[in-house]
């Protein structure tokens, strides 16, 4: 027995492109390309949780009628071991054709943005060179975190954040099938903290539900904070308080024990530096930094050391 | 009494090649040149950064295998009447001794480059001689070494790995009868960057005078014994600079590496710079590491003095100076916990996230949460448990996910 049904995103994942109800143009375009039988280097952009990956799989299932093992793989793009894992499973690719049926194979690059500027170059020429045996599909958070000759040589699908009206289609979906009964305050707090994010929604239910089955609002206000760390505003607030050594604390924390992703910080600062209470011409100094941090982030520089500037911008009192 | 004044150096000298922490390949490799060596076998070249065990294994094998060992070091090669009276005649095996011989130049990376005697001497015995040379070095890319190195059969030793670092300190601690905490002897191994020797020194160091010292102390202690003085010096230096040229020219001319200079730096900066000049004085150390990432990429090493005016610059940018007191980088001290945890989490989630179809950082920010919740539940927890098949994920989902005892190290 595996895991996967034991969590509900997995669980009740779309597993063909009809299942997919909240995408009707992209599926629409996904299945002409499966009528002709062919389909070209793709690029899904879109937040977490917009359903990227379950687009991609839903493909790879129709495209090759349920027998895809060994047709195609999905790869972590982000590993720095990466852009050789990836070549050398493409030359894997290049060399055992597939007998029958579609004459190329399908590799999926998760989290594709995370890849340094020469990793995109290398996987570029990758790209160029083993056209005739594979076919990508890179999965990114941000259309501007992929190099440009990458993005012409893709169909760009997008995945904005999905409405409150899918969310709550997806999430009844859902609680239907596990038995669970819910208040609509729980689903309006469910579909607020989710902000478009499916997969964020359906977590929140499932840790919500407990042994009862029973959504109510409490249970949702519970573990939203949880789910969703408050640690990133945190240290910002540190910071903005003068506490600079706090909050460098608290991002080797972020980095190292949560080893979360550099991008994922600085997204998440993003979001927060928008709606933080500060001077106006501080935001700009603020956001500025950050903009430098993430540009050199990307260019291979040091997240730690690269973050502390931005942390050092909001414990700066500009005006003086 | 009377002989327990040995240092522990000496007094846990590997005896056997066995007891000789690390390095297996190189081990084998040099027993079986030594075993299938002849006459025109000639000369063979052990290579590696200090503390590694070079010396020893020369002296162990050499012993092993009943060779009696010439040893020479880079001050004797000095001496033109050592090497005529003692080392050729051992060369050539002239009735002088009974026994096989083995002729050992440690450090010959230590030779300097004048002293084309020396060199000359080895070289040409190198080509004649009747029993094996075995010469060592730090570094056999330097410049001196160049025409012996192609002559000789090169044996490559690695930084012994902490881990295998700490079995060997575990050892001595137990024979000892002291008491060491795990994580002590995992800071004294990470310390040393594979330097044994440096890491027993350190063992003894602590131990001595501490019957039970704990972390903080050890890192206390082993921070003023093994950082060099210099460091601090050249740290103190730049920051009272009073112009660029003598800022930069302090930092780069320190011993540390480019790349440790900028840990010093980024470690220090919040220490020396006040709140107001904090952002301005960062924003150069974050230059200088982006600029770092870019020289070494492309090795344009012609620029680096910019990398250096860049750190200089954070000190310069600071309006008022209070004294300070320096601080060992933290992350210099924690690369070693940090990246075993990495290892750890990659271990974890590449189950998880062939499973779950999701990428790693989308695995690290929304399942570690959701399973740490889910898991406060009895049920959910033992299915889960019973669903990793492997004993081996079992134990990191319970340390990672369930924050149960930590056995990181073991």
């Amino acid at each position: 027995m595996s895991v996967t049904d034991l969590l509900w995103v997995e669980k009740y994942r779309p597993r063909t492109l009809d299942e997919i109800i909240d995408r009707e143009e992209v599926v629409s375009r996904l299945k002409s390309f499966i009528k002709i039988g062919n389909v070209p280097n793709m690029l899904f952009v879109g937040p977490p949780g917009t359903g990227k990956t379950t687009a991609a799989l839903a493909l790879v299932n129709d495209l090759y009628q349920g027998s895809s093992s060994g047709r195609f793989l999905e790869l972590n793009a982000s590993d720095e071991r990466g852009i050789n894992t990836i070549r050398e499973v493409v030359k894997d690719f290049a060399r055992s054709r597939p007998s029958t049926g579609v004459p190329f194979k399908i590799l999926i690059l998760d989290e594709s943005d995370n890849m340094t500027q020469d990793a995109q170059q290398a996987l570029r020429r990758i790209m160029e060179r083993y056209a005739s045996v594979t076919r990508f599909i890179l999965l990114a958070n941000y259309q501007w975190g992929i190099i440009e000759p990458i993005q012409s040589r893709c169909a760009v699908f997008r995945f904005p954040p999905l409405s409150p009206t899918h969310i709550r289609e997806g999430l009844i979906r859902v609680l239907k099938k596990e038995g669970a009964s819910w208040s609509e305050e729980a689903l309006e707090e469910i579909i607020k903290a989710s902000r478009g994010d499916m997969r964020k929604a359906i977590n929140i239910a499932q840790s919500a539900s407990g042994g009862s089955k029973r959504l109510t609002k409490e249970s949702i206000l519970q573990v939203v904070g949880v789910l969703h760390p408050r640690e990133i505003r945190e240290m910002i607030n540190e910071a903005l308080k003068g506490d600079f050594a706090s909050a460098r604390k608290r991002l080797a924390k972020l980095l190292f024990d949560d080893g979360l992703s550099a991008n994922d910080i600085l997204r998440e600062m993003n979001t927060e530096l928008l709606s933080v209470d500060m001077d106006e011409r501080k935001r700009l100094q603020v956001v500025n930094a950050l903009g430098e941090a993430n540009f050199r982030v990307s260019m291979g520089a040091d997240a730690e050391i690269q973050i502390s500037t931005v942390l050092a911008a909001l414990a700066t009192d500009f005006q003086k | 009494m009377s002989g327990s004044k040995l240092s522990w150096v000496e007094k846990y000298k590997p005896k056997t090649l066995d007891e000789i922490v690390g390095n297996d390949a190189a081990k084998k490799d040099f027993l079986d040149w030594l075993q299938k060596w002849d006459e025109r076998g000639k000369a063979a070249l052990l290579h590696g950064p200090p503390g590694v065990g070079k010396t020893i294994l020369v002296e162990v094998a050499a012993s092993t295998l009943g060779y009696r060992l010439i040893e020479t070091n880079a001050s004797d090669t000095r001496r033109e009447d050592y090497l005529e009276n003692v080392i050729k005649p051992a060369a050539f095996n002239r009735s002088l001794f009974s026994s096989r011989l083995m002729i050992f130049f440690d450090e010959v990376d230590g030779i300097s480059r004048e002293d084309s005697g020396a060199l000359n001497f080895i070289l040409e015995l190198i080509e004649s001689s009747r029993v094996p040379i075995v010469m060592a070095a730090n570094d056999p890319w330097s410049q001196n070494l160049y025409r012996i190195r192609d002559r000789v059969y090169m044996i490559q030793m690695h930084r012994v790995r902490a881990q295998s670092m700490v079995k060997r300190l575990r050892d001595i601690c137990r024979n000892e009868g002291v008491k060491c905490k795990q994580e002590v002897l995992m800071l004294i191994a990470e310390r040393s960057e594979g330097d044994m020797r440096a890491a027993i020194e350190d063992l003894e160091l602590l131990y001595s005078s501490h019957e039970e010292a704990g972390l903080e102390e050890a890192e206390r202690i082993l921070s003023y014994r093994n950082v060099e003085q210099n460091i601090f010096e050249t740290l103190r230096m730049v920051t009272f600079a009073s112009n660029l040229e003598k800022a930069s020219t302090s930092l780069s001319s320190a011993e540390e590496r480019p790349e440790d200079m900028l840990e010093w730096v980024f470690e220090n900066i919040p220490h020396v710079s006040p709140r107001q000049s904090l952002y301005q004085s960062l924003r150069y150390v974050a230059e200088a590491d982006a600029l770092f990432k870019q020289i070494s990429k492309n090795s344009v090493w012609r620029i680096l003095p910019c990398f250096y005016h860049k750190l200089a610059s954070a000190f310069l940018v600071i309006p008022q100076k209070s004294r300070v007191s320096f601080s060992f980088p933290n992350r210099m001290r924690e690369r070693f916990k940090r990246f075993q945890h990495e290892k750890n989490l990659r271990e974890l989630e590449s189950f998880f996230t062939k499973e779950l179809h999701v990428g790693r950082s989308a695995f690290r920010r929304d399942f570690i949460p959701l399973l740490r919740v889910l898991s406060k539940n009895e049920d959910f927890r033992s299915s889960l448990l019973n669903r990793l098949v492997d004993q081996r994920l079992k134990e990191l989902y319970s340390s990672l996910i369930l924050g149960e005892a930590r056995k990181r190290f073991s």
